[in-house]
């Protein structure tokens, strides 16, 4: 796998009298790759973006992109290798959705003819082929449709490198699983921006994390579940008639339990002592390791900053 | 190894392209807009009709640099006033559409030049205005008005060329707008007086001083008189070298203007 992109030392500000709004970024993307962009509003998942895009220029440091990455590399049209979807709905507001993607086309050099068998293409893997859709002017369609026009426009001249901001916001399940299906099918490199967490688990290779500007993690997706899912939470299956009396033990015992018939959920450190409660009443059946999502892990990241 | 950051400097997909997408979008946006299509049409015709021939049965001649010509003519080449500042209003209003949903920046961003952007996206404009000229004409000679042909084509086409003064100064001011408020305020405090403040109806011959300092400085009133010279075969080089002179002179700086300018998706 070659590299496509490297960011080095990346830092940007909007305003010289404002702080950092991205500090110190450092990561690379290899070809056939899929990045999961995660953080919360205004961590700066956008601005890197747009760093990353070229439409910012980091007020110091790198973004670098290697031909050799790209099959089909143009040196005289060095975007065209990359197919972006911003958050905002960029969009010729006055033309209708078929004539938004075809331009998409046209704008890489492609013929009116070819543009618009692309664009039919392109509308088909976002689900959003019905005649009656494609005639009709952006702003009479649904936030959901507009979503999939962007992203229609995004992928129809075939880039190699995917930039995805908040690509599933709008879409229904089945519609985002079925477009980022494709994307990892096409094995397209990407990186994807979303808080649709649970989707992003499924589909990335790597993640990159970042929290007020600055990278947390960036690295294996597996990788990063593994090392957190450790420091888990474990399910204790009991039997008992006492439960009222295991739940006011618990609760003067252990901070943090989830009591549900007869499971008990609390973190791995805290098993040993909850274990003896539950014998005191009852028999312990089973205990089980909980694994965490990726969505899990966040959230607790984000409560523990 | 390229940098992010020069994408936009090093993209070129060359003028015939970059053109041919510009008049395709522009064309895409108006075929959606019927009443546009009607309003561009009929506005320039209502205002001959209504304006020249009222008017015209008031005055019969009308001082023109220093010669009496037939009013009605003179009106209705004042017409063209109307037009030009449509197109204007036009420009603004697309260009503003291009900026505030990051399009400017994903075409420039994607090697479209900014002189293309404002010749290519003029095109379909004159394109628009040949049709409007044509219409007139036919009209104009239904209500009796004698227009020289030849002379008629080539002050259409010096129309055409000045219609890029205004599409080149649209961009620019569109570039500098934030938002649709200050938008729509330039639309109803900055372009309708610029007809008025021009001799569309009136002669600057017996004009008021006022008037005449005003129009003194409105493009409109060169470019108005450059047109009318050539349609009555008076060819004033001086309002046609002005004209001309402001129209490469506000391309240029919109070209350069643009090539500075900071790209942004969106508006900060």
């Amino acid at each position: 796998m070659s590299e496509i992109l490297k960011v080095t030392n990346l830092n940007y500000r909007y305003d010289k009298s404002k702080g950092d709004i991205l500090k110190n970024i450092n990561f690379s993307i290899n070809s056939g790759e899929i990045i999961a962009l995660i953080g919360s509003n205004g961590s700066g998942k956008s601005t890197l973006m747009n760093n990353i895009t070229g439409f910012l220029k980091p007020t110091s440091g790198t973004v670098q992109y290697f031909e050799k990455g790209f099959s089909k590399y143009d040196v005289k049209q060095p975007f065209a290798s990359i197919g972006y979807s911003p958050q905002i709905q960029m969009m010729d507001w006055y033309s209708d959705v078929f004539d938004n993607v075809i331009l998409g086309s046209l704008l890489f050099g492609n013929s009116i003819k070819e543009s618009k068998r692309l664009s039919s293409e392109a509308l088909k893997k976002v689900n959003l082929d019905a005649q009656q859709l494609i005639k009709k002017l952006p702003e009479t369609l649904s936030g959901g449709q507009q979503q999939r026009v962007q992203l229609a426009r995004a992928i129809v001249h075939n880039p190699e490198f995917l930039i995805l901001d908040e690509p599933t916001v709008g879409l229904d399940v089945e519609s985002a699983e079925m477009f980022l299906q494709s994307i990892q099918e096409a094995k397209v490199t990407a990186l994807i921006s979303s808080h649709d967490i649970n989707i992003l688990e499924k589909y990335a290779d790597k993640l990159l994390f970042i929290d007020k500007g600055e990278v947390l993690y960036f690295g294996d997706l597996q990788t990063f579940i593994t090392k957190y899912s450790t420091q888990g939470y474990k399910s204790i299956v009991f039997t008992s008639d006492h439960t009222p009396k295991i739940t006011d033990e618990l609760t003067a015992q252990i901070i943090n339990f989830k009591l549900d018939n007869n499971k008990v959920v609390v973190l791995a450190e805290d098993v040993t002592e909850t274990v003896k409660i539950l014998i005191k009443y009852g028999t312990v059946d089973e205990i089980l390791e909980l694994k965490k999502s990726l969505r899990d892990i966040y959230y607790e990241m984000k409560v523990s900053k | 190894m390229i940098n992010a950051e020069d994408f936009r400097n090093n993209s070129h997909i060359g003028m015939i392209a970059a053109v041919k997408f510009m008049v395709i979008s522009e064309f895409n946006a108006y075929k959606t807009s019927v009443a546009q299509l009607i309003r561009q049409i009929l506005s320039p015709v209502l205002y001959f009709i209504f304006l020249a021939q009222g008017l015209g049965a008031l005055i019969s001649k009308i001082s023109f640099l220093g010669n009496d010509v037939d009013y009605k003519t003179y009106v209705f080449f004042g017409i063209f006033a109307y037009i030009l500042i449509n197109f204007f209003s036009e420009s603004i209003y697309r260009t503003t559409v291009d900026k505030r949903y990051g399009l400017l920046a994903f075409k420039l961003q994607s090697g479209i030049k900014p002189l293309y952007y404002v010749i290519g996206g003029g095109i379909f404009s004159a394109f628009s205005m040949l049709c409007q000229t044509l219409i007139l004409f036919m009209v104009a000679v239904f209500f009796g008005i004698k227009v020289h042909i030849t002379l008629y084509v080539m002050a259409v086409l010096f129309a055409i060329v000045s219609l890029y003064f205004w599409r080149s100064l649209g961009v620019l001011i569109a570039i500098g707008i934030k938002d649709y408020r200050t938008r729509d305020l330039i639309m109803t405090f900055g372009v309708l007086p610029l007809s008025f403040a021009a001799p569309v109806f009136y002669s600057l011959d017996h004009s008021p001083l006022l008037i005449k300092l005003v129009a003194s400085v409105n493009p409109l009133t060169y470019q108005i008189q450059a047109i009318r010279s050539i349609a009555f075969g008076k060819y004033s080089i001086f309002n046609i070298g002005i004209s001309l002179m402001i129209t490469i002179v506000t391309i240029l700086i919109t070209n350069v203007i643009i090539n500075k300018l900071n790209i942004s998706l969106t508006e900060r």
